[in-house]
């Protein structure tokens, strides 16, 4: 049984804005790991843990979650902030296993935080402003979904013009491009890895947010979407914003197509499958910059 | 190729994107020798040590070992082959001890960790490590220890030719002084080949039977240290008089 | 020649002594099922985190998979047994050929393209995740109770009892491969890897060969244990591909110290205590208490002391050692 094409454009529509969303995922990673070569394996919890927190104040205040990103990305700013001073600091210079080591560790804290809190139950936002479908020829267009690609997609953009055009992002990029150099010229290193972890974890607030427009919270989708981040960093490297997002797209295309064509569990297996073949097949080319 | 010649470079040309870090370099180096290899910053010094030992793979050129052509192959075989090699920037074992750092170097030539940690003492004990620092971890002694134990770690090998990447930056004078005997002592007793790669003048020119100079890439000049420190064309590179 | 014959029975007493340590605790315990089925699984968690420590605490690669090759292997042995009434020794070794031999199709292209640090990490985090989904998709989500079968032929008995005992030998042999690698020509070669590649490279280290050979020890370690962690798990499952769980033998790995026999020993029959305790206590108002707590745990001693608790044990023992060896060493 073949799908019918109707079902197959609306499959790609899906993909394509899930794809926007997994690009605002990623996007701090990517932050993260391309100016201070810093391994977060916990950024996906990030947004799991951010997602619940989402389902909580939404729910208790009877808000779009949306909005509640205005709580809850300065909060994960200064989370983040912390995390930086007290954990990632003193790991710098020591074995690359125990750097990993600890973000995995702190990982392992939210995830368990998640269960022990909220159980294994999946969550959903009940009263989202946005949950309405728009009628196009064959398709059906999801509002949530719409206003969340349009939301990710400038924020990608902003964020890559805020590096490239202004001076903070010129400083930003001196210090990933040469540490040393960086702090000859007189740049705060310190205050410029603190402010880029706290940005790399406010952005896993906002993303959370977003996905809780359309999507649940569960203790498991920080795994999932901490390898599916790191998938999109393997296949785009970390070359700028263009690589991002075009394989941001094609990771939410794949996974969408699969998920209509065959079933859940494949369309769950193959960004993994994919990032496995490219590790093994153009490792270097693929990463831009690798030690 | 002359019955003494251990290693033979020829022609040899490494590029990274647009810079052009060694153009078609011939460097000869014989048995017995200790070649000083100098230059000023950016010569190409360490590419053409990095290429010899396999961590760069040359665009052109090749690289010649008691006759047999190395060009190309992985570090770990053209050590096996006789190569031995130091770190500009010292790449200590910082969790592992002193003696165990240098064992490892001995276990390629034996595969008995008892009689390669005997081996691993000598070596330790005739470059004037100290005794008592044997069992030290890596990441508790100093910068001439680290340089000491980077040294005794590639004679463990039992190289045919030891290649040293600037081992004396960052010393003090009286450090470089104990290096130069080691370094003299090692070429004298051990009869280890060795080519020295150096930005120091000084240290290359007191230990060196035979000097490289090395400029943007290109063989500028060769000699002996005498010849070589009246060389106007080496003194211009190094002091930069060219007209710009 | 005397000193040698003493060198000789204090290393044979290192690595029989856990067991010598573990044979009484079924007596102490005075057959308690519930409390032998708890020193069963601490013994299993040690084997495994001490075979983990051959990949990760000597070759530094944080491997993230052992609960890949333990299911697979475990899956194997335990289908055969089902379904074919193929005895479990068989089994075993059968499920420890399987998960070498996926580690070295693995491994192979992975080493091969220089692939190491987090690269590694996430491939083997996403090689738990890929086995958790095609065994779903290819046996079911299956989960069920294994059919009782008895005897030495199984491998399984009414009582905790012989299971335990048959865990102590699995421990001896896991903690005698980790000190004869440890002293051998490939202990100090991973361990050099661990330190740096690129100088271990340059002082004539196959990199690659190596470390494939560390994973493929490891895999094939998991992959014999297998069965016997199913069993002592009591139920059958595609849960047994766990990812939580692979971190968690990192975890143990790490907070007894890297390459540290001892102190992986000790980790891991520590946080077992801890977890059992915790559970007893809190279980019903905070589940999960204890896996936060083995987080934070692992953090602290990342960032505060990264030689873990060999650091405190190392000295302790080498004391007693020399000792008993009768003066210097």
């Amino acid at each position: 049984m073949f799908p019918s094409p109707g079902l197959m454009a609306q499959s790609l529509l899906d993909g394509i804005f899930l794809g926007f969303l997994y690009s605002l995922m990623a996007l701090g990673l990517s932050l993260v790991f391309g100016v201070m070569g810093i391994i977060n394996f916990a950024h996906g919890d990030f947004i799991m843990l951010g997602s619940y927190l989402v389902w909580l104040i939404a729910n208790s205040v009877r808000t779009d979650p949306s909005l509640v990103s205005i709580v809850t990305v300065p909060l994960f700013f200064v989370v983040g902030a912390a995390i930086y001073t007290i954990i990632i600091r003193p790991v710098f210079g020591k074995e690359p296993l125990i750097q990993i080591a600890v973000t995995v560790g702190v990982g392992y804290v939210l995830q368990n935080t998640a269960l022990m809190f909220f159980r294994a139950e999946p969550r959903a936002v009940q009263s989202t402003a946005l949950n309405l479908y728009i009628g196009l020829g064959p398709v059906n267009i999801h509002a949530a979904k719409l206003v969340t690609a349009l939301l990710s997609s400038v924020i990608v953009i902003g964020v890559h013009y805020l590096l490239t055009k202004t001076w903070v992002g010129l400083t930003i990029r001196a210090t990933a491009y040469d540490r040393e150099v960086a702090t000859l010229m007189g740049i705060n290193v310190n205050k410029v890895y603190l402010l880029v972890f706290g940005l790399g974890i406010a952005l896993t607030a906002l993303a959370a947010s977003l996905w809780m427009t359309f999507g649940q919270a569960n203790p498991y989708i920080g795994t999932s979407f901490g390898l599916l981040t790191w998938v999109i960093i393997a296949l785009g490297g970390l070359g700028g914003v263009s690589g991002l997002l075009a394989s941001s797209l094609i990771v939410g295309v794949m996974q969408s197509l699969t998920m209509t064509l065959a079933s859940p569990t494949i369309s769950l297996t193959v960004p993994y499958l994919v990032f496995l073949v490219v590790l093994w097949f153009r490792p270097q080319g693929l990463f831009g910059r690798r030690e | 190729m002359k019955s003494d010649t251990l290693l033979e470079v020829r022609k040899l040309s490494k590029r990274f994107g647009g810079i052009v870090a060694l153009n078609s370099v011939d460097v000869e180096i014989r048995e017995g020798e200790l070649v000083g290899i100098v230059g000023p910053n950016g010569a190409g010094k360490t590419t053409l040590i990095n290429c010899i030992t396999g961590i760069y793979k040359p665009e052109a050129g090749k690289v010649v070992f008691l006759g047999e052509d190395i060009t190309g192959k992985a570090p770990h075989e053209i050590a096996l082959r006789g190569i031995a090699r130091t770190w500009q920037k010292v790449r200590p074992f910082l969790n592992m001890s002193v003696i165990d750092a240098v064992t490892t170097g001995a276990l390629l030539k034996t595969n008995e960790p008892a009689k390669a940690r005997r081996e691993a003492m000598e070596i330790l004990e005739f470059i004037g490590f100290p005794r008592s620092k044997f069992e030290t971890l890596g990441k508790n002694i100093t910068l001439i220890e680290h340089k000491l134990v980077d040294l005794a770690r590639a004679l463990a090998t039992k190289p045919k030719l030891l290649l040293l990447d600037e081992v004396v930056a960052g010393l003090r004078p009286s450090e470089i002084d104990v290096i130069t005997e080691v370094v003299k002592k090692v070429n004298k007793e051990m009869k280890i080949t060795l080519g020295v790669v150096e930005h120091v003048m000084r240290f290359v020119m007191s230990v060196s039977d035979r000097v490289i100079v090395l400029h943007e890439g290109m063989l500028l000049a060769e000699g002996s240290p005498s010849e070589i420190a009246y060389n106007p064309s080496v003194i211009e590179a190094y002091l930069g008089t060219k007209p710009i | 020649m005397m000193m040698n014959i003493r060198k000789l029975l204090v290393s044979l007493l290192t690595i029989l002594l856990p067991m010598l340590a573990g044979l009484p605790i079924p007596y102490l315990l005075n057959f308690n099922q519930y409390y032998i089925l708890l020193a069963l699984q601490s013994v299993i968690i040690a084997s495994v985190a001490l075979a983990w420590n051959i990949i990760g605490g000597y070759a530094g690669q944080l491997d993230l998979a052992s609960f890949a090759y333990i299911g697979l292997g475990g899956i194997l042995a335990t289908e055969l047994m089902i379904n074919y009434n193929i005895t479990p020794w068989l089994g075993m070794l059968l499920g420890s050929g399987i998960s070498a031999a996926l580690a070295f199709i693995i491994g192979y292209p992975l080493f091969r393209f220089g692939i190491r640090g987090v690269w590694y990490a996430l491939s083997t985090a996403a090689l738990v995740v890929i086995l958790h989904e095609s065994v779903i998709m290819v046996l079911g989500p299956y989960d069920y109770y294994i059919p009782f079968v008895e005897g030495w032929y199984y491998l399984r008995f009414r009582t905790w009892d012989n299971l335990y005992y048959f865990s102590l030998f699995i421990l001896a042999g896991v903690i005698f491969l980790n000190l004869y690698i440890g002293r051998s020509r490939l202990g100090y070669y991973l361990r050099s890897i661990r330190e740096d590649e690129v100088a271990a490279e340059a002082v004539g280290i196959d990199v690659r060969k190596y470390k494939l050979l560390a994973l493929v020890i490891y895999a094939a370690i998991l992959g014999f244990i297998g069965y016997i962690y199913i069993v002592s798990q009591r139920t059958f499952s595609y849960k047994t591909f766990s990812g939580p769980q692979s971190v968690y033998i990192a975890i143990i790995g790490i907070v007894g110290g890297l390459g540290s026999v001892s102190g992986v020993m000790t980790a891991a029959i520590f946080l077992k205590i801890v977890e059992e305790y915790l559970r007893g206590f809190l279980g019903g108002v905070l589940p999960g208490l204890h896996l936060l707590l083995f987080g934070i745990l692992l953090i602290v001693v990342g960032v505060l002391r990264p030689g873990g608790l060999s650091t405190f044990i190392e000295p302790l023992l080498k004391r007693t050692k020399t000792r008993l060896m009768g003066g210097k060493v």
